[in-house]
This record gives structure tokens, C-alpha cells and sequence, in this order.
């Protein structure tokens, strides 16, 4: 794609135009080349937006609870941009996407909101590989907040602590449930934990034990520890809505004095690096080696070529390091 | 029941056998639409273990209600039927009753369906409205209108059922306030409330939180029990469950178990038995699987009257179950559109000789639109056509005694007990609604059926049998998109000559008795009674509801 | 890493209880592997906004209790409006033949009878995905 037409892209994007914004993010999943000059466009422009992840047990309420939030944020005058992943058929590849139906009755008709659905698509975990660059898409595009939902199942909840800023862990009622999140280790990750469905039977049990849990997460630096709070809610009554949007805002602030969010940055931008780098090898070398080899011996094929490119990264590095030791004698 | 079989029938089976070994391992098995395996012959041994010592008209009441069938009176015509605006309804009620739909003993039955605006709590002006005003159902939602309505109709001698959506306790109270202007007391009311919150297990729209569509479910039939004790305040929708996927056997056990789920509420809000399961009410579907569904019309009615007398019922006709039978319409095909007479014959006829108090037969083009004359028409005659001209309505029961239907009701019951306690075991009905176990079961069985007609595993005439490459090109029946402004230039001036503060005092006043439902301090209808004598309409009570309630789709 | 999948927004009202169909051919669709949002509207605008959001390649209208004509004539303008200008719409469920023409004069693709074979919808999309304009 022509630099212009990249430029161009990017501008629109960040004006805010919900057409371009959706091909991009669109471009993004299909894995297209040019989506990624877009998005090198668009870093200037992110950074700007708060970043909430949500995640749970299924049947945990998470849309249903994102509706809430979405509804909470609007009466703040905060806009918000949305991504909700829900999971790829194995066997056919196909998805059905039912998120955003539980979130239209905060947003219909508002332009202040934009949701976009993403299937999962295979990628291990329960977050869709495009889901990263999709949140940029919508924090370039000047939302004020900008939520992920995960599938929340498996390490989907690893991912979504590494780009959000604030991880919501959704819990519904239930004893067992209570004890399964505690031994999965997932509340490692979680900033706040809600036990949803506050009006149901087991709702005050499972908060009454989870509180009591004292649940702390340390960051980086040894700096001051962040107490996780355990709030009530009932989505669908919006209660508890306003107290969980606070205690967000205030894990918000609390990082951002702090270590946390420089060392959150660091690492999404090392993972973009990666994912980028990842990406343009595979297309342009690895295929490329695949098709060209021998690969009777797979495996020594492979070492074989990964010693080669290291063997030329080193010289190259070498080469450029000289140079620069010539130009300054 | 253990015949005494003697040599004879030993030595007629194993000529049975002899006949059929050449051939009996290429029989394909038959199932049942249920699933339930069906062999190609039954015989007395087949009954070894069922009850056949039942008289009709006597607990558990498997060969029917009453003790003559329906020698009596036969079924009641109860046709749907509603769309514009009332004046467009009140004509077609006038001409129904001319083609000679009637009730019991010749009484009038009037099964008006409402609009989805009206059925979603809206009025004419609501944006939502646009494009389903008066489209597949009546626009009623003013004083007016139900003045329109009851007009001329003689009270004891008419029952108006009412299909609303969730606007059930509206829609009563603007009833009843018409009855009052008209100086008739309401005692005189007969008719059907739908009040079928629990249908929402299985459909995709906004309704009341579980808690509170259960309060208001009681709290109309409270109501109606001390205002309007001929009115029957709630409707089992069994049918609703068998569209959206379930099986007879599904229908049948998450139906009861509906039921349970009401019993139990009126029980809990300290209602005696007797005082009102009796009025509880069933509406089912029925498929062109004929001989399952008279079995399943049987068991019904024999598992209903154990569950009202394990509940405490003591009167046997408050054991009754009472069944209004909407002939399925999923059933119906596009493709042919003829060929559906020959399905709803079939219905109608399980029905019949299922022994069912009331039949609405849908009409060959439902699949394309809202009935025309013609087929309403002949949807009707069929239903006067078995009755008169084929003898089925003489003889109470008249496959009682069958071994096949026999066996087959019994195994229908063993069956639907199993899903029906399954369901109970893990918090019943409701918290099925909550969970979302029974809408999963429901669409699991929707979508398995589908894969069958896919595969053409399941036969369908027209559709993956006999397909015919023509078009129909049938004109089906047209409601012009003019009615909408009609309905809104009827709300219009209904508006304008209220009395405005009058309204508003009195839609104060409802929120207030919502606060007090949810309180379980008092009632919410004689509130809405209220607000209706003042002038609110149908839309306008839903908003403090809805903001009391909950409004929103379940998990 | 090209994964290209075909996404169908698949709108009914939200007022209208009927939807047993509906989630039949969103499962349908999903089996032929597309990716579906299944979405309930209050008004035609949402449409259209959920289709841009979600960069849909198909817009798939499911009616059943009438409205067919009333929905074609705000949705298309609506897709046009938004610069959405080559994606499919086509309609399901009960809607007379005798409307089909008159719909695709106001720009519906497509309409289709109900109770279709599995595979036939998604076989039309997977044909004409791509190639369709909005008149």
C-alpha cells in the first residue's frame, strides 16, 4: 500500500471514522501486510486510552457486565470503544459472535460507543490474535476507555493482563466456583474481582470467602503492593456499577504513579515488537525456507537454517558495528 | 393389566414370526418424533404393565375430562385471529362469529392475538413500533379500543382470550376497566389471561427479572381470583416450547414443570390449592405425528392430576387439565402451500381424539403471512368438518384400549417423569429459566431436528421430498402499512382529550404499587385497574414496570 | 497469517419473540465456517451501525412477524449513508415470494424462503460475497 494511502488510513482513523477503523481492524485479523504500515502510523496517536480487560468463568455474566460498564461510562461522559472475542468452531472455523447483543441496549443509536466482535480464530488461550492491535485501532481513534472481553477460558486471561491496564476478574456465585479461580491461579492476574449476580443464591457466600481471601498483587520494583478489591454486582439491576467503575479509575491512578504502568508499556511494546518481527520473518523467510528445503530430517533442517540466519544476523551486526567504529575514527 | 392369553396367541405369534423372516432384518426401525423406538406391532402383552381400569371423566383422568367425551359439548373453535387496528378486528370478530365459530354450549370465544408492539409494552408512537403495527395482531392498547371490543357482546355468554406478550396485567386491568363503564360487574368477566412469563426460557427477548415476572404472575392471578373468579388467570404455553425446538416428550415435561414452577409460587405467595390450580390452563401444539400426540394429550392429563394432587388439591375437577390446542405451526411448510391442509387435518384430528377442550387450527399459508379470508375460513371448516362429518367426536377416548397408544402413553410419561425430575432436582422451572438449561436443551433439539431435514433423515413433503421448482406465487393477506398512521392518529386523540394530570397521578401511583409488590407490602393490579379508568394505555403502564421489574434478556 | 473468513451480521427485532429460525441458520452459518454476530434491533439505523463497527460482508435480515418492505427501505439508504456500499443483504423467514421482487428493486440481494436446506444461504454467500454492489 503506497504511503500515502497508509497516511491517509491513519488520519482517518484518528478522526475518528468508524468505517476505516473497522476495515482496518478487519485487515488486522486477515493478517494483511499493509494493516501493519497503518499501525505503525497509528502509535503516535495510542496511549491516551484506559485499557480494562474483563474475564471470567462462562456463564460468569461478562457481557451482560461490560453492558453495565459501557452504560456507567456514557452517564460519565466517557466514550468507549469495545472488542469481545468469542470463540472459533474448531471444526468448522466459523464463530458465532453473540456478545455484542448483550451490550446493544447501552449503546444503540449512541456514537459514542463502538463494539467490535472478534472470533478467536484458533489462537491458543481465549484472545484473539488481532485483539492487541485492534485495541490500538480504537485508542488511536480517541475513546476515552477502551474494554476487551475475553472468552475466559484457559490462558485467555494471561493475554488480557498483558495489554489492559486494569483486569476485571467476572466470578459468578457458586462455591465451586469460587475455589476454582483460586486454585487456577487466576486471580494472580486480576486487579479487581466482582462476583456478579449479586441477587443470586450463593452471591453473598462467594463474596463473603473471596474477601476474606485479602488478595494482593505485587508489582514491579517492590513498590507499594495493590490490595484487590472484591466488589458485589448485579449487572442486569446496575448495581454496584458506579463502585466498580470507581475502583477501576482508582486501580487507574494507583498504577500509573507508579512503576506498574511504565513496566505494562515496556512489555506491549516488546510484545508488539515481536508480534510484528514474528510475522514479517515467517512471511518472507520461513515459508520461503519451508518450500525450499530438504525435509527428510525436519528437525535438522531446521536447526540448520535458524544457525544460518543467527550466523548472518551476527555478521551483520558485527559488519554495522565496525562501520560505525570507522566513521568515528 | 395381565390378559389372560391363552395357547391361541402363542400359536398366532409364532405364525407371526414364520410369515416374517424373510424379511424382518431389512425393516427399517421406526422412531417417534420424540425419538422414542416403535415397533411395527403391539399387542396385549405390550400392556402387561399399564392401568386400563380407568373410566373417562375420573383421576388421573387419562381418557379425558369428562365422562361422555365430548357428547356434551364438543371442543371450542378458538381461532386466532386480530390485526389492525380494533375496528379492523371487530369486523373480522363479527364475521367469524357469522361463519359460526363458537364455544361450549354455543357461546362466543374470541382468541384475539395482539401486535408485537402491544405484546412488547409500546405504544403506536414508539420508533420500535415501526413496520409491526397491527402486522400479525391487533394494535389495542387505549380505553378505547377495549370499549370497541366488549361492545354488544354478551359478558357470561363470551369468553375473550387475550394473547398479549408481557403486557398481560396491563391488558386485564384496561379490560376490566372497560367491563366497569360498561355498569357490569366484573364477576361476569370470562376469558384467558396469557400471564406466560416462563416462556421466556426460551425466547430471545426482554422480559421481567425471574423474581419479578413470577410476583406479577401471582399477583394477576390473586387478583383475578378475588375480582374475576370465571376468569382463567394464566396460560401453560407449552406450544411456545415445542416451536422453538422441543420435542412432544420436551414439550410435555418442561410444560408440567412450568406448571409445577406457578404451583409452587401460588403456594409460597400463601395461596390454598384449591383456590387456584383448578383455573391454571394449558395451551400445547400438535405435530402430524398422530398417534404420539393423542399419547401425549393422554399422559398430560394423567401426570397433571398427580402433580395438582401431590400439591394438595383435593377437588378432582381442580385437577383437571384443561388444554387449548394451537395446531403446531412450525410443521408448516412455503413450499406448496396446499399441502398444509392435509397436516392441520391431521392435527385437528390427533387433537380430537386426544381429547382437548379447545383447538385453534392455523391456516395452510401461515408460512407466508397472516391468514387470508379464505384459508381462516377453511382452517375453521376443518375443524367443523371433524366434527360433524367424521364421527371421531362420538365416542369419549376412542383409542383407549389401543395397545399401541396404550404403551405408548405409558412410555411417553416414564419419559417426560425423567426430564420433569431431572429439572425439579436442580431448583425446577424457574431456576431453569435462570440458568438457561431448558432454552439450551430446547435449541440442541431445534438444531438436531434441522440436521435430520438437512440430511432428508426426516421427511418433509415439498421440501426434501416432492420438491417443485415453482414459485408460488401466492398473494397472501395484506395489512396496508396505512394502519400505522391509523393507530397513531388513534392514540393521538385518545390522548388528547385525557386528563393529564389525572394520568400522571395515576402512573405515580403505580410505581408506587410496584415499590410495594417488590416490598410485598400490596398488589400491583387494583393500581393499574386504576390507572386504566384514568386513561393510561397499554405502553404508558409498562414504563414504571419496566423500570421496577427489570427489562432484559435472560442469559 | 491470512485467515480470511466470511462475517454476516444477522439482525432481527428485538420485539419480535420468534427466533427459532433465526438461530438455526446462525448455526448453519457458522457450521459452513463464517463468522456470525447475531444481533437483535430496535430500529433499522442499528443495523447499519453494527455493520460498520463489525465490517461485515453480508447483511442477513431474519423477519417474522411482517415488515419486510418498511426494513429494505431505511436499511439500504443507512448502508449507503455509511460508505458501506458493497456489501450483501439478503432477508429470510416468512416473507411472501411475491415480495421478493419488489425488495430487490429497493436493494435487498436475495430473499429466501423459510426452512431451506441446510447450506443453501451459505452457499449463495460464499458465491456472491464480494461481487455484490448497493444500488
Amino acid at each position: 500500500m503506497p504511503v500515502d494511502a497508509t497516511t491517509d488510513q491513519a488520519e482517518q482513523v484518528v478522526a475518528g471514522s468508524a468505517l476505516h477503523a473497522g476495515r482496518l481492524i478487519t485487515r488486522i485479523e486477515n493478517g494483511r501486510a499493509d494493516a501493519r504500515a497503518v499501525l505503525r502510523s497509528l502509535a503516535p496517536h495510542c496511549g491516551k486510552a484506559q485499557l480494562i480487560g474483563v474475564t471470567g468463568p462462562p456463564g460468569a455474566g461478562k457481557s451482560t457486565l461490560v453492558s453495565a460498564l459501557i452504560r456507567e461510562l456514557r452517564g460519565r461522559g466517557r466514550t468507549v470503544g469495545v472488542i469481545a472475542v468469542d470463540p472459533s468452531s474448531p471444526f468448522s472455523g466459523g464463530a458465532l459472535l453473540g456478545d455484542r447483543d448483550r451490550m446493544v441496549e447501552s449503546s444503540s443509536g449512541d456514537s459514542g460507543v463502538f463494539i467490535r466482535s472478534l472470533a478467536s480464530r484458533g489462537a491458543s488461550g481465549g484472545l484473539a490474535a488481532a485483539a492487541n492491535d485492534a485495541v490500538d485501532v480504537l485508542d488511536a481513534m480517541g475513546k476515552d476507555v477502551v474494554i476487551v472481553e475475553t472468552v475466559g477460558v484457559g490462558q485467555g486471561e494471561f493475554d488480557i493482563a498483558r495489554i489492559a491496564h486494569t483486569v476485571v476478574l467476572v466470578l459468578v456465585p457458586g462455591y465451586g466456583d469460587a475455589l476454582q479461580a483460586m486454585k487456577a491461579g487466576i486471580t494472580e492476574i486480576a486487579d479487581v474481582v466482582v462476583v456478579n449476580k449479586s441477587d443470586s443464591p450463593g452471591a453473598e457466600q462467594t463474596f463473603k470467602e473471596l474477601a476474606a481471601q485479602g488478595f494482593q498483587r505485587t508489582g514491579p520494583d517492590g513498590g507499594p503492593p495493590w490490595p484487590v478489591p472484591v466488589l458485589q454486582a448485579s449487572a442486569l439491576r446496575h448495581d454496584g456499577i458506579a463502585e466498580l467503575v470507581d475502583a477501576v479509575d482508582e486501580h487507574h491512578r494507583f498504577t500509573g504513579r507508579t512503576a506498574w504502568r511504565t513496566a505494562h508499556e515496556h512489555a506491549r511494546r516488546r510484545a508488539r515488537f515481536i508480534a510484528f518481527a514474528n510475522d514479517r520473518l515467517r512471511e518472507e523467510l520461513l515459508e520461503t525456507a519451508a518450500d525450499a528445503r530438504a525435509l527428510t530430517d525436519p528437525y535438522g533442517a531446521a536447526e540448520e537454517f535458524v544457525t544460518e540466519l543467527i550466523e548472518a544476523h551476527r555478521r551483520l551486526t558485527a559488519h554495522r558495528a565496525a562501520g560505525a567504529e570507522t566513521e568515528q575514527k | 393389566m395381565k390378559f389372560e392369553l391363552s395357547d391361541k396367541f402363542e400359536a398366532a405369534k409364532e405364525t407371526w414370526a414364520a410369515r416374517r423372516a424373510r424379511y424382518a432384518d431389512r425393516l427399517r426401525p421406526a422412531k417417534t418424533l420424540s425419538g422414542l423406538p416403535v415397533k411395527t406391532v403391539y399387542t396385549p402383552e405390550d400392556l402387561a404393565d399399564s392401568d386400563l381400569e380407568e373410566m373417562p371423566g375420573a383421576y388421573p383422568f387419562t381418557r379425558g375430562l369428562h365422562p361422555d367425551g365430548y357428547a356434551l359439548t364438543p371442543w371450542m373453535q378458538q381461532m386466532v385471529f386480530g390485526y389492525g387496528t380494533i375496528e379492523e378486528t371487530r369486523q373480522k370478530m363479527e364475521k367469524m362469529v357469522a361463519e359460526g365459530m363458537e364455544g361450549y354450549f354455543g357461546h362466543k370465544v374470541f382468541n384475539t392475538v395482539y401486535d408485537i408492539p402491544c405484546m412488547y409494552g409500546i405504544d403506536a408512537d414508539h420508533p420500535e413500533a415501526k413496520g409491526n403495527l397491527g402486522q400479525c395482531g391487533v394494535h389495542m392498547s387505549t380505553g378505547d379500543d377495549y370499549d370497541e371490543l366488549i361492545r354488544g357482546w354478551d359478558l357470561e355468554t363470551t369468553n375473550f382470550s387475550m394473547i398479549t406478550g408481557d403486557n398481560c396485567l396491563p391488558a386485564l386491568a384496561l379490560l376490566a376497566a372497560a367491563v366497569e363503564r360498561r355498569g357490569e360487574p366484573l364477576h361476569k368477566l370470562h376469558g384467558n389471561s396469557m400471564n406466560w412469563y416462563p416462556r421466556i426460557a426460551v425466547q430471545d427477548i426482554p422480559s421481567w427479572e425471574p423474581k419479578w415476572g413470577y410476583a406479577l404472575m401471582i399477583d394477576l392471578i390473586k387478583w383475578a381470583k378475588d375480582n374475576a373468579p370465571a376468569w382463567n388467570p394464566a396460560n401453560i404455553f407449552m406450544y411456545g416450547l415445542s416451536e422453538a425446538g422441543a420435542t412432544p416428550v420436551q414439550e410435555l415435561a418442561y410444560g408440567l414443570s412450568w406448571g409445577k414452577s406457578i404451583i409452587d409460587a401460588g403456594l409460597e405467595a400463601g395461596l390454598a390449592p384449591d383456590d387456584f390450580i383448578g383455573r391454571l390452563s394449558f395451551q400445547i401444539g400438535c405435530t402430524v405425528n398422530l398417534f404420539e400426540e393423542v399419547a401425549k394429550f393422554r399422559a398430560h392429563r394423567r401426570m397433571w392430576a398427580k402433580i395438582c394432587k401431590e400439591a394438595g388439591v383435593t377437588k378432582p375437577s381442580n385437577m383437571h387439565a384443561r388444554v387449548h390446542v394451537h395446531t403446531s405451526g412450525y410443521v408448516l411448510t412455503q413450499q406448496q402451500l396446499m399441502n398444509n391442509n392435509a397436516r392441520i387435518t391431521l392435527q385437528a384430528l390427533a387433537a380430537v381424539l386426544g381429547g382437548v377442550q379447545s383447538i385453534h387450527t392455523c391456516s395452510y399459508d401461515e408460512a407466508v403471512g397472516v391468514p387470508t379470508e379464505e384459508s381462516h375460513r377453511t382452517a375453521l371448516r376443518t375443524q367443523q368438518i371433524l366434527m360433524l362429518e367424521s364421527g371421531v367426536r362420538d365416542v369419549a377416548d376412542p383409542l383407549g384400549g389401543s395397545y399401541y397408544v396404550e404403551k405408548l402413553t405409558d412410555e411417553m410419561e416414564a419419559a417426560a417423569w425423567e426430564i420433569y425430575e431431572e429439572l425439579e432436582a436442580s431448583g425446577g422451572y424457574r431456576r431453569g429459566i435462570e440458568t438457561g438449561e431448558i432454552k439450551r436443551n430446547i435449541d440442541n433439539a431445534s438444531y438436531e431436528m434441522k440436521k435430520r431435514i438437512n440430511s432428508g433423515d426426516l421427511p418433509v413433503v415439498g421440501v426434501n421430498r416432492y420438491v417443485s421448482d415453482q414459485l408460488e406465487n401466492y398473494e397472501p393477506f395484506r395489512i396496508d402499512e396505512a394502519i400505522e398512521d391509523k393507530a397513531r392518529a388513534r392514540l393521538e386523540a385518545y390522548r388528547a382529550k385525557r386528563d393529564q394530570a389525572a394520568v400522571d397521578e395515576a402512573l405515580d401511583k403505580v410505581r408506587e404499587a410496584c415499590q410495594a409488590l417488590k416490598d410485598g407490602t400490596g398488589p400491583l393490579m387494583p393500581a393499574l385497574v386504576e390507572a386504566a379508568r384514568k386513561g393510561v394505555t397499554n405502553g404508558e403502564m409498562m414504563v414504571p414496570m419496566r423500570e421496577a421489574f427489570g427489562w432484559y434478556v435472560s442469559e | 497469517m491470512s485467515q480470511e473468513r466470511i462475517k454476516v451480521l444477522l439482525a432481527k427485532k428485538k420485539i419480535d419473540v420468534h427466533g427459532r429460525g433465526t438461530k438455526l441458520i446462525a448455526r448453519e452459518l457458522r457450521d459452513a465456517g463464517m463468522e456470525v454476530v447475531y444481533f437483535r434491533f430496535g430500529v433499522v439505523e442499528e443495523i447499519a451501525e453494527a455493520a460498520l463497527q463489525e465490517d461485515v460482508d453480508v447483511v442477513a435480515v431474519s423477519i417474522m412477524t411482517s415488515g419486510q418492505m418498511q426494513v429494505a427501505r431505511e436499511l439500504i439508504p443507512a448502508l449507503k449513508e455509511r460508505g458501506m456500499t458493497d456489501v450483501l443483504v439478503i432477508m429470510g423467514g416468512i416473507i411472501p415470494e411475491v415480495d421478493f421482487e419488489p425488495l430487490r428493486e429497493l436493494g435487498v440481494h436475495r430473499c429466501f424462503p423459510p426452512g431451506l436446506p441446510g447450506g443453501v444461504v451459505a452457499d449463495y454467500i460464499r458465491e456472491n460475497v464480494g461481487r455484490a454492489t448497493l444500488a
